[in-house]
């Protein structure tokens, strides 16, 4: 046994003479960064995966919390802006028309003025008061409705504003309100309360829906983001746990040979002859609902292409005399499979592995479009396009449109790293 | 001379040409059938088209109101015997005369229709004989005075007894479809078309079209898209967010009609545990719903207002209980629930519930008009008074079958379903949805809540049993306010239907919510 390991170094030693050594990594890595297409495709998914992963903190709203999402700003277009609540008051003017008199009103801490004096003034002679309300600061910079003036005593009118056609309150201006006269028609001698009602218009900004708004009043924006999180953490996760599945039963199939090789195989062309889609959709429907049945559906439809790749890589790798090296030493099976042959297959897996993510995530897409897979309360991009796609009639392009650009480009994006990575890894094409 | 004659039968021509366009019709529906036998499933989607191929006793007008179908003239006469004169000379598709004996089959039949997923029973458990006097005149027993008898009879559809045999398969192929109605049956290919042709010998006269295409479209795009591209002359279920662009359009014509439909939240109010109930760290708990403060809390803070106007696009009417106003039954006491989130806020921390809890509302996604995110809407409501609510939504072919679930009561805790009164009065929702569940008299066969309420039972049943209609309407409206003061269920709207045509047609809206060419006049 150990008279075997001088021969093997004897083999390595000429190689360290002939070059310098340089690690496959960085050799790996320069060939990369010579085709610049492939450079902005890492870019570009480099981008994508920081806002996916940081979306939490980036996201203008957390699309998934009901109580942060308003119906009542639902399909608002790109641009348009999320209000408070505009700021309404009823005042209370308590007047004594016998005596002359002042009365201090102070608002809440929201509202945009802080207090309001109240005066006023029997006219003698008439049955009328003179009054007069001014508000500290003054309500001019305030967009307001037409404020609503109710509750005159019986027979009563004012000289400012005008009377609802039907209904009792009078329109009036703020600016009127610093100086106008109550003049009745009948005896004025005993207090009466007016009730003032003052709207804004609307309220104050609190974010901007860059992007619109969905059915439900989601933005669009964080709605992508959280979008980009779920379908990149399926693709990824799916394809990670259907790489670990495919290789190992691929290596041993090619390991082994005969009937365990025909048994795994077979399975894997069974596999290969249903549809992906088709495949996830009956697995959908058996499991049921949810990120993690998405993943395991994918997992299942995927393992067998890794399987397939793997095992004809193996079938090759196996042949070669490090192979027959390691056999010889003794090694135990699973030390030859998993430390000598593993490592050898692993590039062409490794291009197969980035096609497939991108597959997953619009396999995942396509799913959720078919509104099976995700609840519906936590959309991934494919929900999202699939809602938008009842307005596209109506005009409402942005629900379907920005998210459907989204996944494009995450695609397109993870596409060209994989082809990159495959004229790299692929020693043929090695110049 | 040559020139003249040229003319002559180019303008034949012409007008030839337009008559056989106008006289085929094809109708776009947005759900497939499920059978073509009549007495299969009572859902509107198979009545709507079954009954032009049948007839019935009597008909439902497009407000549901009756008219003489092929009964001519019909009254009780005597508290529990009714008697019904049937039409003469009417005959069915193959030639033969229809005759009482065909009636009395059709009505045996309709209870033994194996695997029906909802069986028109319902209607025929009140009869306890019926008795052929001649060819022509029927009586029937009831089993206690039954005011409900030509309303219910009404919604059964008479086969020919000439195939005594015949299966849900043979009415599927058509070997079977022998009707008496406008239409005959041409063929049906699952999920492709339904044609019928016209039935020139019609009791009431020949119908307006030679050839009705009934095609499923389920989605609503592809549904709009082929009326807008001129394949279809007629869809049904206008999709809410593009009424305001066809509006717009001079080659479409749109008309909308409330329906007697009511969308409504089933409550699970008496089981001890909720299957998707617990306390916000995800324990179980005893069943918050079956306190009534709970269930009205949920009934508040729902803002019915909102999801009219920004789910529904202004086109449905908030509900405050299960008819809209106009309907025979309703009450005129009841208003729509106020909004009134911090009152619910108070409700719920009243009945031990100061944090909330968790709930998952289910709902179907392809039934009803904008199933999906009216579901969506509540669940966001009912989260921001601290029911932490996760929205559940299926296709309607899985989501039915849970919802009604088997002995143990429905798989649900909170589900959004939608009743169409098939009778056209309250009765039939209070029936099926609120009365205590009964399978002997098949009572709350739809009661997915299992709400249950001795006085709301008694109130009823004095209403089924009183022959007098102001009196019954009364009680119905009294029956309805027990259950709605008890939250039984808690109505969130009813629905507006809008239908579409090509311009030179208009569609009459039916209440029903039914797509049929007889409805369909030109413009």
């Amino acid at each position: 046994m150990s008279s075997i390991d001088p021969a093997a170094e004897s083999v390595a030693l000429p190689e360290q003479k002939a070059a310098k050594p340089v690690p496959p990594a960085v050799r790996i890595a320069k060939d990369f960064l010579e085709s610049s297409l492939a450079v902005l495709g890492l870019a570009i998914l480099s981008l994508i995966i920081l806002v996916a992963v940081f979306a939490p903190l980036i996201a203008p709203q957390n699309p998934y919390d009901l109580s942060e999402i308003r119906l009542e700003d639902s399909r608002q277009p790109p641009g348009s802006q999320r209000m408070t609540a505009p700021w309404e008051t009823d005042l209370e003017l308590a007047i004594d028309p016998g005596i002359e008199g002042t009365t201090e009103i102070t608002f809440s801490e929201d509202a945009p003025v802080e207090s309001a004096a109240l005066s006023w003034a029997p006219i003698s002679g008439e049955d009328a008061v003179s009054i007069s309300l001014e508000f500290t600061p003054s309500l001019e910079g305030v967009s307001l409705e037409p404020l609503r003036l109710d509750d005159l005593p019986r027979g009563s009118e004012l000289n400012i504003g005008e009377k609802h056609s039907f209904r009792s309150f009078w329109t009036v201006k703020a600016a009127d309100l610093q100086n106008f006269t109550l003049s009745s028609s009948r005896a004025l001698d005993r207090p009466f309360e007016l009730e003032l009602a003052i709207k804004a218009t609307e309220g104050e900004a609190l974010m901007t829906y860059w992007l619109g708004t969905d059915g439900q009043g989601r933005d669009m924006l964080s709605a992508i983001m959280y979008g980009l999180r779920t379908s990149l953490a399926v693709g990824v996760v799916s394809c990670f746990f259907a790489m670990m599945i495919g290789l190992s039963l691929g290596m041993i199939a090619a390991f082994f040979g005969g009937r365990i090789e025909t048994v795994i195989m077979r399975i894997v062309d069974l596999q290969l002859s249903f549809p992906t889609i088709l495949v996830a959709l009956m697995l959908l429907a058996i499991l049921g609902s949810g990120v993690e049945k998405v993943m395991l559906a994918l997992i299942i439809v995927q393992w067998a292409y890794f399987a397939r790749t793997a095992r004809s890589v193996a079938l090759v790798e196996r042949g070669k005399e490090y192979m027959e090296a390691a056999q010889c030493l003794a090694l135990s099976k699973s030390r030859v499979i998993f430390r000598h042959l593993l490592p050898n297959c692993l590039p062409p897996i490794i291009v197969v592995a980035t096609v497939q993510v991108a597959n997953a995530i619009a396999l995942e897409a396509t799913l959720s479009f078919l509104g099976i897979g995700l609840p519906v309360t936590e959309p991934s991009l494919g929900l999202l396009i699939s809602n938008g796609f009842e307005f596209m009639l109506s005009g409402r392009y942005w629900i379907s449109v920005y998210p459907g650009v989204a996944l494009l480009i995450t695609i397109i994006a993870i596409n060209l790293v994989g082809d990159r990575l495959r004229d790299v890894l692929n020693p043929r094409l090695n110049r | 001379m040559w020139r003249s004659l040229s003319t002559a039968t180019f303008a034949v021509g012409m007008v030839m040409g337009a008559t056989a366009h106008a006289e085929d019709i094809t109708i776009a529906v947005a759900s497939e059938v499920t059978a073509m036998d009549p007495h299969y499933h009572n859902t509107g989607n198979n009545n709507q088209i079954v009954g032009l191929i049948y007839d019935r006793m009597l008909h439902q007008d497009s407000n549901q109101q009756l008219e003489p179908g092929l009964a001519v003239e019909w009254g009780p006469i005597a508290d529990d015997v009714w008697e019904f004169k049937l039409r003469e000379g009417v005959k069915f598709h193959d030639g033969t005369d229809l005759t009482a004996e065909d009636i009395v089959f059709s009505y045996e039949r309709v209870p033994n229709v194996p695997n029906s997923p909802s069986s028109f029973a319902t209607y025929t458990a009140g009869i306890a004989e019926i008795t052929v006097v001649d060819d022509y005149t029927l009586q029937f027993r009831t089993n206690g005075p039954y005011p409900l008898l030509p309303i219910d009879l009404s919604t059964i559809q008479i086969v020919s007894s000439e195939n005594p045999d015949a299966t849900t398969e043979d009415y599927n192929a058509g070997t079977a479809s022998i009707g008496s109605g406008p239409y005959k049956f041409v063929s049906y290919t699952p999920g492709e078309s339904i044609v019928l042709e016209a039935n020139p010998d019609y009791w009431a006269g020949a119908p307006q079209f030679d050839t009705v295409i009934y095609r499923p479209i389920s989605s609503d795009a592809a549904r709009v898209a082929a009326l807008l591209a001129g394949d279809v002359d007629v869809i049904s279920g206008v999709p809410t967010s593009d009424i305001a662009t066809l509006e717009g359009n001079p080659d479409i014509v749109l008309s909308q009609g409330v329906s007697n439909r009511v969308i409504y939240l089933h409550v699970d109010s008496r089981r001890v545990y909720s299957p998707f109930i617990t306390d916000n760290d995800g324990n179980q708990i005893f069943n918050p719903l079956q306190d009534v403060n709970v269930r009205k809390a949920i009934s508040m803070a729902i803002d019915r207002d909102t999801i009219v106007e920004e789910v529904m696009e202004g086109v449905a009417i908030p509900a405050g209980q299960v008819l809209p106003e106009g309907f025979f039954g309703v009450s005129e006491n009841i208003d729509v629930p106020e909004y009134d989130p911090e009152g619910a806020k108070a409700l719920l921390a009243e009945a031990g519930y100061p944090d909330g809890f968790k709930l998952t509302i289910h709902g179907p996604n392809d039934r009803y008009i904008n199933d999906e995110q009216i579901a969506q809407a509540i669940a966001q409501m009912l989260t921001r008074v601290g029911i932490e609510t996760a929205v559940e939504t299926m296709p309607r072919s899985v989501y039915f079958g849970r919802a009604t679930g088997g002995d143990d009561g429905s798989e649900f805790s909170l589900m959004l379903v939608g009743w169409g009164s098939g009778t056209g009065e309250a009765s039939s929702p209070l029936r099926a949805l609120l009365h205590t569940r009964d399978d002997d008299s098949g009572l709350g066969r739809t009661n997915r809540g299992r709400y249950s309420s001795a006085p709301f039972d008694a109130t009823l049943q004095l209403a089924l049993n009183t022959v007098d209609d102001d009196m019954r309407a009364a009680l119905l409206a009294r029956a309805t306010e027990i259950a709605m003061r008890e939250v039984g269920l808690i109505p969130t709207h009813f629905q507006v239907n809008t239908w579409g045509t090509r311009k030179g047609l208009r569609y009459i809206p039916r209440t029903d919510e039914y797509t049929r060419p007889t409805n369909v006049v030109p413009e």
